[in-house]
C-alpha cells in the first residue's frame, strides 16, 4: 500500500502553503496590460450581472400590494355596543364605551404581537405569550412589554357607523363623543 | 453462454460481488456512492465510542424527512383555507396518514436533538482542531439550517400552535436594529402571518432549505475524508498513519455493516416514537386568541424564556453572540492538545465554558417546558403556583 491512499492531515510545521504561494502569486510586473484589462472587464460585467439579478429577485419578493385587512376597519353603529369593554376579535381591538364616549385600545401586545386578553376582573389586560400585564389605560404594569398599548383613532363614517383606524395612534385622553 | 439476466446484471455491476481482499478494496473505490469512504478505515474510528454514530443518525433522519416529506407534499395544500383541512384528512381519512405525519414530526424533533448531540460530541472530543476547522463551521451552519427547516415546517399545519409561534418569532425581528422590520416583511410577505407567509414558508421548507442542506451535508461528509478521517486520539500515530503502525480494516464489509445497523436502529427509533405518540394538532389558527400558555417547540423554549425577560437581549443579542462564538470557535481555541480524546484534561477551560453554556440553556429549556403556565407565570410541575 502506498502512502498516497491515506491523505495526511496538513502538518502545521510543513511550509507547503508557503511554497505553493510562492509558485502562484504574481507580482504586478508579471501581468501584461491585456490580461489585466480582461480581468477587470470580466470582473465588472460578472459583478454587475450578479448584483442586478440579486436586487431584482429581492425586489420581486417585496410585495407591492397587501391583501390583508385594511388598518381602517368599519364597525357597527355606536348604539350597537354596550357600555364597558367590547373585544372586536376580528380586528384585535378593544372598544371602550363610557356613556356616549368611545375609545379604542389596541389589543396587540407591544412586546411580540400576541393578542392580549381582558383580565377576569375586567380592569386590565394580560398577554398569554410572555406574561406582560397592562392596566385599563394600557400602561405596562409588569412583564417584558416595552411600551403601553396604543390608543387608536375612532371616528364616525358618513353612514353613522364607527370606524377605528389602527394605523393612527392618539393620546389616551382623546375620545369620540357621539 | 451466459443468460441475458446475468448479462444485464453484469452491465450494471461489472465488478460483481467482491470475493477477496483486492475486490473489496475495488468495490468501494469503483462505486460512486461508496467512494466518499476510504477503502480502508482505522479500526479506532469504527469503535462506537469514537462518534456514537451521532452524525450518521442525523443524516439518516434527514433522509427519512425527505422521504416522508415527499409523501406529505402529495396530500397537503399550502393555502390558509385548505391546510388545516388537509391535516385533519391526514389524521382521519388518508390511509396511514397519521403515521406518516408522526414519522415526519418525530424525525424532525430527533434531527434537531441529534444535531445538537453531534455538536456536543465533536466539541467534547476536540475534533474541530486543525485541519478540521472549516468542517466545524459547515456543521454549525447545518445546525442553523436544521433549525430553519423546523421553524418553517412549524407554520404549515396552520393550527394555533403554528400561527402564534411564527407570529411571535417573526416579531422578534422587529428588535433587530435597522434590518429587522424589512426582513420580517420579506419573510412574511406582508405585515401579518397570512397566505403570503404560508406560501413562502412552504417553498423554503420543501425546496430551498432542503436543497442547501443536502449540498452542505455532501461537503460536510466529503471534508471528513479530505481532512484525514475522524480526529485521531494519537497524533503521533496519526502523522505516520500507515497500515504498519495503525490498525486498519476494510470498509467493505466492516464500515458498511455498521452503516446498515445504524440505519436500522434509526428507523426503529423513529417508528417506535411514531407508533406510541401522535403529533399534536390544536384548533385551526385564530388570529384573535393565542392559546394560553403559548409555547414554542422545545428547542426554542430557552429562547422564549429569555425573550420573556427581554426581546432585544434574549431574542437577538444573546442568540447572535452564541452563533458567532460557535462559528469562530475553531479559530479561537488554538490549544493543540486533546484532539480525538473525550474530555481531555488539557482542555479543562474550554470544556468547562461549554458545559456552562449548555447547562444554562438546558435549565432555561426545562423552566420553559415545565415551570411556565398560563400567562407565562411561574408554576410548579406538580401543581400550585409560585411567586
Amino acid at each position: 500500500m502506498s502512502q498516497k491512499q491515506y491523505p495526511l492531515p496538513r502538518d502545521p510545521n510543513e511550509n507547503t502553503t508557503q511554497r505553493r504561494e510562492a509558485k502562484t502569486s504574481v507580482s504586478p510586473s508579471d501581468v501584461d496590460r491585456r490580461t489585466f484589462l480582461t480581468w477587470v472587464a470580466g470582473g465588472v460585467v460578472s459583478t454587475g450581472t450578479l448584483l442586478t439579478m440579486g436586487t431584482g429577485a429581492l425586489r420581486l419578493l417585496i410585495p407591492n400590494v397587501h391583501y390583508g385587512e385594511s388598518p381602517r376597519v368599519l364597525l357597527d353603529p355606536p348604539g350597537h355596543y354596550p357600555v364597558g369593554v367590547t373585544y372586536l376579535d376580528k380586528h384585535r381591538v378593544y372598544l371602550i364605551r363610557k356613556g356616549d364616549q368611545f375609545r379604542a385600545l389596541s389589543g396587540r401586545c407591544t412586546h411580540l404581537g400576541c393578542a392580549v386578553n381582558l383580565d377576569a376582573s375586567g380592569r386590565g389586560f394580560h398577554c398569554p405569550c410572555h406574561g406582560s400585564r397592562f392596566d385599563e389605560q394600557g400602561e405596562v404594569l409588569r412583564g417584558p412589554a416595552p411600551r403601553p398599548l396604543p390608543w387608536l383613532w375612532v371616528e364616525l363614517a358618513v353612514d353613522g357607523r364607527l370606524v377605528v383606524d389602527r394605523s393612527r395612534e392618539v393620546s389616551e385622553s382623546e375620545h369620540l363623543q357621539v | 453462454m451466459r443468460s441475458p439476466l446475468k448479462k444485464l446484471i453484469h452491465s450494471i455491476f461489472p465488478l460483481g460481488w467482491p470475493r477477496n481482499h483486492r475486490e473489496r478494496l475495488q468495490a468501494v473505490r469503483g462505486n460512486l456512492w461508496l467512494h466518499v469512504f476510504p477503502a480502508r478505515v482505522r479500526t479506532e474510528s469504527l469503535h462506537p465510542k469514537a462518534t456514537l454514530g451521532l452524525g450518521l443518525i442525523t443524516f439518516y433522519l434527514f433522509v427519512i424527512l425527505c422521504g416522508s416529506g415527499l409523501l406529505l407534499m402529495m396530500v397537503y395544500t399550502p393555502s390558509t383555507a385548505l391546510a388545516y383541512r388537509d391535516m385533519n384528512d391526514l389524521a382521519h381519512v388518508v390511509s396511514g396518514g397519521r403515521f406518516l405525519r408522526n414519522v415526519h414530526r418525530w424525525s424532525a424533533h430527533l434531527m434537531v436533538l441529534f444535531c445538537i448531540l453531534h455538536l456536543v460530541r465533536v466539541f467534547c472530543t476536540g475534533a474541530y482542531r486543525k485541519p478540521r476547522e472549516f468542517n466545524w463551521v459547515i456543521g454549525v451552519i447545518l445546525l442553523g439550517l436544521t433549525l430553519g427547516l423546523s421553524f418553517t415546517g412549524y407554520l404549515l399545519p396552520w393550527d394555533q400552535l403554528s400561527f402564534w409561534a411564527i407570529t411571535v418569532s417573526a416579531n422578534i425581528l422587529d428588535y433587530v436594529p435597522l434590518l429587522g422590520a424589512p426582513l420580517r416583511r420579506l419573510l412574511l410577505g406582508g405585515e401579518e402571518v397570512g397566505q403570503a407567509a404560508l406560501l413562502r414558508f412552504y417553498v423554503l421548507h420543501v425546496f430551498a432549505l432542503p436543497t442547501v442542506t443536502f449540498l452542505l451535508i455532501a461537503v460536510h461528509v466529503w471534508r471528513v475524508r479530505k481532512d484525514g478521517g475522524l480526529a485521531c486520539s494519537d497524533p503521533e500515530l496519526h502523522r505516520e498513519n500507515n497500515p504498519e503502525t495503525v490498525s486498519h480494516v476494510l470498509t467493505w464489509p466492516h464500515l458498511l455493516l455498521r452503516l446498515i445497523l445504524v440505519l436500522q436502529a434509526t428507523l426503529i427509533m423513529v417508528f417506535f416514537f411514531s407508533i406510541l405518540w401522535d403529533a399534536p394538532l390544536l384548533e385551526i389558527a385564530n388570529p384573535a386568541h393565542p392559546p394560553n400558555p403559548s409555547k414554542a417547540p422545545w428547542y426554542f423554549l430557552g429562547l422564549q424564556e429569555m425573550v420573556a425577560h427581554s426581546a432585544f437581549w434574549g431574542g437577538f443579542m444573546i442568540p447572535t453572540l452564541l452563533a458567532v462564538l460557535l462559528l469562530i470557535l475553531p479559530y479561537v481555541d488554538r490549544n493543540p492538545k486533546g484532539a480525538g480524546i473525550w474530555f481531555s484534561r488539557d482542555r479543562r477551560f474550554a470544556l468547562g465554558l461549554f458545559a456552562f453554556c449548555l447547562f444554562t440553556l438546558a435549565i432555561l429549556t426545562v423552566i420553559g417546558l415545565w415551570f411556565r403556565g398560563p400567562n407565562w407565570a411561574w408554576q410548579w410541575p406538580w401543581g400550585g403556583s409560585g411567586g
